[in-house]
C-alpha cells in the first residue's frame, strides 16, 4: 500500500475512533460479566498504598520479591524472629496473593516464635498475632479455601493450649473484616467464651463451602475435621461440667458425620476417587460409632427417667437425629449435670 | 611507582567528579527519606524489638543500596569511556592501563562510601532520637583458650571436639572453660552463657546448673549466681529466684544475639587471676534433661566494644568489602560488555553470593544432574559468601564489629576482588580502544 502519510495517518484516527466507539458501547456492557470477582475484591481489600507499591516495582517486583524471601528466610534461621516477621509482613504486600505467604507468616508467629520466647503472655501475643495474620490474608484471598483451612487448624491444634485467653476474646470485631464475604451462608459465631473448637469448626465449614465453589482441589479430610472439632469441643464441655450441653453438640457432631457419610455416597467437588472415598467411609466406621455410643451412655446417665434415657439412647444408636432432638427440646426431662458423667480417660 | 599512584588517584578522582555529575547524589536523598519514612514505620512487639529492627533495617538498606550503587556507577562509567569513545583522550596519556582498572575501581569504592558514612550516620542519629531506651552497649566477647570435661568424681579429661554433651542419670558431670588474657584492670566482668538443652519430658525444658569460677587451680572455686540483668535463667521454674547458678533454658546454636540468648552472671575482678585467667566450670545438677556446650560460643566473657555509631562504621567498612568485590566482576563485564550484560552479570553474582549456602546444599543434595554439579562446584569458586560475617544480625545482637573482623573481610573479599580486576586488567590490555 503506497499511501501518502497524511491519508495513512487519517485512516489510523478513524480505525481508533472506531475502536472507541465499539468499546464505549458494546465492550462495556459485557465487562462486569468478564470481570472475575475476586479481581474486584481482592483490589477492593488492599490499601491504595499496597497497590502502587505494587504496581510500580514493575519487573523489578520478582527481584525485590527474591531478595525479601532470602533475607526473611536467613532471618528466621539466624533466629533474628523480629526481623523475619517484619520481611514476611513485607512480602505479605508485595505478594498478596501468594497464600503461602500467609500461611507462613502466622505458623512462623504463632509456632516458632511463640515456642521460644519464655513469658506465656508472649506465648499467647505471637499466637494471636499468628492468627490475625492469616486473617489478613483471609481478608485479601476471600477465595483461599487454604487460608481458611490453615486458620481452623490453628485453633484446632494450637487453641487448646490457649483456651481461656481464647474464650476471654471477643472474637466477632477481629474476624468480621475477613468473612463478611461469606456472612449470607454460614453465620459468624456470636456470642462470647467461644472455644477454639467452636471457631474452628466454623472455618472448617467455611473452608469446605469455599473449595465447594471454587472448585479447589481440597484434601478431603477437612469435612472430617468439621466432625471432629464439634466432638472435641463437647469433651471439652463435658469435663467442664455442662454435661447437656455436651450432649447438645454430640448430636451435631453426629449430624456432621452423616452429612459426611452423604457426601461420600454421592461425592462432588475435588476428590482422588475411591481412595478419598474409602478413607472417609474408614474414618466414619471408627469415629461415628464411638460418637453413638458416648451419646447412648450420656443420654441414659442424664435424662431425669430412665425410658427417656432409653428412647434417646436408641434414637442415638439407629442414627434418628429428629427424634434426639425432639427428646432434648423437653429440657424438663433432663438433668443439666451429673457428677458421674466427666470424661474419666482420653478415649472413652 | 610514585607516577603509577598518582594516576590511579587521578583516575579515582575523575570517577568521583563523573559520579557527582552524574547526580546520583538525588538517588542517595531518595533512600535517605525512604530509611527515615521506614525506621519510623517500624513495628515490633516491644522496644528492644524495636530497636534492633531499627539497626537491621538500617544495615540492610545500606548493603542493598550499596550493591546497586556499585554494579550501577561502574558499569555506567567504563561503557561510557568505551561507546563514546572518552578513552580516545584517556590512553594517549602515560595512563598505565593497571592504573585506570584500579582508579576506576578506587574511585567507585570512595564514592560508596561517602554514601556509606552518610547513611550511617543519619541511621544512628534517627536511632538515637527515636529509641525508647538507651542504646544497648556494644559488646566484644572473649573467647576461651581451652576446655576440659570434669566427671562425677572431679576427674577432669581434655576435650578435642567443638561439642559436648552432658547426659546420664547422675548429677555432676561438668564442663570446664579455661580463660586467659583476661583484662584485670576493668573491674567486675560479664559472664555470658548459654547451651542447647534435650529433654524427653516437656516439664524438664529448664535445668538447673551450677556455676563456679577460680582464678587458678590451686583457687578456691566461688559459686556464681545468675544475674537480675540476665534475660533468663534467675528463676526457677516455681518463679522463685535462684540461690545459686542459673535455670538454663534451650538456646540452638543460631541464638546469638548477646542480648537476648545468654544467661549474664557477674565475674568479680577477685575471680581473675593477675595473669588474666579464669577458670569456669558449669555443672549439669538436673538427671532429667541433657546439656549440650560449644567450646568457643557458650561461654563468653563480654568486654567493652567501643560505641554503637563506631560499630555501625566498621559494619560498613565490612559492606564496602562486599561491595569491592561486586565492583570488580561489574568492571570485568563492563570491559567487554554494554551496561545491561553487566548490571545483570552484577546481579547474578550479588544474588549467588547471598545464596551460596543453598547452593552448596543444592550440589550436596545428590538430586541435580551431574552436569549441573559440577557447574555450581565451579561457581563456588567464584563466587564468595555474603553471609559469612552477618553484620547486620552482629550488631542488632548487640556485638561489637572488632578491626580483625574488618580486616579479614577485606582480607576475603579482597582476595576476589583482586582476581576479578586482574582479569579486567587484561581484557582491557587486549582491547582495542
Amino acid at each position: 500500500m503506497n499511501l501518502p502519510p497524511l491519508k495513512l495517518a487519517g485512516m489510523g484516527l478513524g480505525l481508533l475512533i472506531l475502536a472507541q466507539i465499539w468499546a464505549s458501547f458494546f465492550v462495556f456492557d459485557a465487562r462486569p460479566q468478564a470481570q472475575r470477582q475476586e479481581q474486584e475484591s481482592f483490589f477492593a481489600e488492599l490499601p491504595a498504598g499496597e497497590i502502587a507499591g505494587t504496581l510500580m516495582l514493575g519487573g523489578f517486583r520478582g527481584m525485590a520479591i527474591d531478595f525479601l524471601w532470602l533475607r526473611a528466610i536467613q532471618a528466621k534461621n539466624d533466629a533474628r524472629y523480629y526481623e523475619s516477621v517484619a520481611l514476611f509482613d513485607l512480602i505479605s504486600r508485595v505478594q498478596p496473593r501468594f497464600e503461602r505467604v500467609w500461611e507462613y507468616m502466622a505458623w512462623d508467629m504463632a509456632y516458632n516464635i511463640g515456642h521460644y520466647v519464655d513469658q506465656k503472655d508472649d506465648k499467647w501475643s505471637w499466637y494471636l498475632a499468628g492468627l490475625k495474620a492469616n486473617l489478613r490474608g483471609v481478608q485479601v484471598n476471600p477465595s483461599s479455601e487454604r487460608l481458611l483451612r490453615h486458620l481452623a487448624w490453628m485453633f484446632f491444634h494450637k487453641g487448646e493450649t490457649y483456651m481461656e485467653r481464647i474464650e476471654s476474646v471477643t472474637w466477632q470485631p477481629i474476624i468480621e473484616a475477613a468473612v463478611k464475604t461469606y456472612q449470607s451462608e454460614i453465620a459468624m459465631p456470636m456470642g462470647k467464651q467461644l472455644s477454639s473448637f467452636q471457631l474452628a469448626e466454623y472455618f472448617y465449614r467455611l473452608s469446605v463451602l469455599v473449595a465447594d465453589r471454587e472448585e479447589s482441589r481440597q484434601p478431603v479430610f477437612v469435612r472430617r475435621m468439621v466432625a471432629l472439632a464439634i466432638d472435641r469441643d463437647a469433651n471439652r464441655v463435658r469435663n467442664r461440667g455442662q454435661h447437656f450441653l455436651a450432649l447438645q453438640r454430640y448430636v451435631e457432631a453426629l449430624q456432621a458425620w452423616q452429612d459426611i457419610i452423604a457426601w461420600s455416597q454421592n461425592p462432588s467437588g475435588y476428590h482422588r476417587g475411591q481412595l478419598d472415598i474409602r478413607l472417609t467411609d474408614e474414618s466414619y466406621q471408627r469415629n461415628e460409632g464411638g460418637l453413638r455410643r458416648k451419646m447412648s451412655n450420656l443420654g441414659k446417665l442424664l435424662a431425669k427417667e430412665s425410658k427417656t434415657g432409653e428412647a434417646f439412647a436408641q434414637a442415638a444408636m439407629k442414627r434418628d437425629i429428629k427424634t434426639c432432638h425432639a427428646l432434648m427440646a423437653q429440657s424438663d426431662l433432663w438433668n443439666e449435670h451429673i457428677e458421674t458423667a466427666t470424661i474419666q480417660w482420653l478415649d472413652e | 611507582m610514585t607516577h603509577w599512584w598518582r594516576a590511579t588517584w587521578a583516575m579515582a578522582s575523575l570517577s568521583i567528579c563523573e559520579i557527582g555529575r552524574q547526580k546520583t547524589w538525588i538517588v542517595l536523598l531518595a533512600v535517605i527519606a525512604v530509611m527515615l519514612v521506614a525506621l519510623a514505620s517500624l513495628q515490633a512487639v516491644d522496644a528492644s524489638a524495636q530497636l534492633k529492627l531499627s539497626v537491621v533495617t538500617i544495615s540492610g538498606s545500606i548493603n542493598f543500596i550499596s550493591t546497586l550503587f556499585a554494579i550501577l556507577l561502574v558499569a555506567a562509567t567504563i561503557t561510557r569511556d568505551r561507546e563514546q569513545l572518552v578513552s580516545l583522550t584517556l590512553f594517549p596519556k602515560p595512563l598505565p592501563m593497571s592504573a585506570y582498572v584500579c582508579g576506576r575501581w578506587l574511585g567507585v569504592q570512595i564514592a560508596i562510601a561517602i554514601g556509606v558514612l552518610i547513611l550511617n550516620t543519619l541511621g544512628t542519629l534517627v536511632v538515637h532520637l527515636t529509641a525508647d531506651h538507651a542504646i544497648p552497649e556494644m559488646r566484644t566477647v572473649h573467647k576461651p583458650v581451652d576446655w576440659q570435661r570434669v566427671d562425677i568424681f572431679g576427674e577432669t579429661s581434655p576435650l578435642d571436639t567443638k561439642r559436648v554433651t552432658l547426659t546420664g542419670t547422675k548429677k555432676g558431670g561438668a564442663i570446664r572453660w579455661d580463660l586467659a588474657k583476661l583484662p584485670t584492670n576493668q573491674g567486675d566482668l560479664v559472664l555470658l552463657l548459654k547451651g542447647r538443652l534435650r529433654a524427653i519430658d516437656p516439664a524438664h525444658y529448664q535445668s538447673h546448673i551450677a556455676v563456679s569460677a577460680r582464678p587458678s587451680e590451686s583457687a578456691q572455686q566461688t559459686l556464681l549466681v545468675c544475674s537480675d540483668e540476665s534475660p533468663y535463667g534467675s528463676f526457677r521454674p516455681d518463679g522463685k529466684p535462684v540461690e545459686s547458678g542459673a535455670t538454663m533454658k534451650d538456646k540452638g546454636d543460631n541464638h546469638v544475639d548477646l542480648n537476648q540468648d545468654y544467661m549474664r552472671f557477674r565475674l568479680a575482678q577477685e575471680l581473675i587471676s593477675p595473669e588474666g585467667t579464669c577458670i569456669i566450670t558449669v555443672t549439669r545438677n538436673d538427671i532429667n534433661s541433657s546439656l549440650s556446650f560449644k567450646k568457643f560460643d557458650s561461654c563468653l566473657i563480654a568486654l567493652s566494644g567501643g560505641g554503637f555509631f563506631t560499630n555501625m562504621q566498621r559494619g560498613g567498612c565490612v559492606v564496602l568489602a562486599q561491595v569491592g568485590y561486586l565492583t570488580a566482576i561489574a568492571l570485568l563485564c563492563a570491559c567487554f560488555s554494554n551496561i545491561g550484560v553487566t548490571l545483570l552479570a552484577g546481579l547474578t553474582a550479588f544474588f549467588g553470593a547471598l545464596t551460596l549456602s543453598y547452593i552448596q546444599d543444592m550440589t550436596g543434595s545428590g538430586k541435580l544432574p551431574n552436569f549441573l554439579v559440577r557447574f555450581l562446584e565451579l561457581m563456588q569458586f567464584i563466587i564468595p559468601d555474603f553471609n559469612r560475617y552477618g553484620v547486620e544480625g552482629t550488631l542488632a545482637g548487640g556485638q561489637a564489629v572488632g578491626w580483625p573482623i574488618v580486616m579479614d573481610a577485606w582480607f576475603y573479599y579482597g582476595t576476589f576482588s583482586l582476581s576479578f580486576l586482574l582479569i579486567a586488567w587484561f581484557v582491557m590490555l587486549r582491547r582495542e580502544l
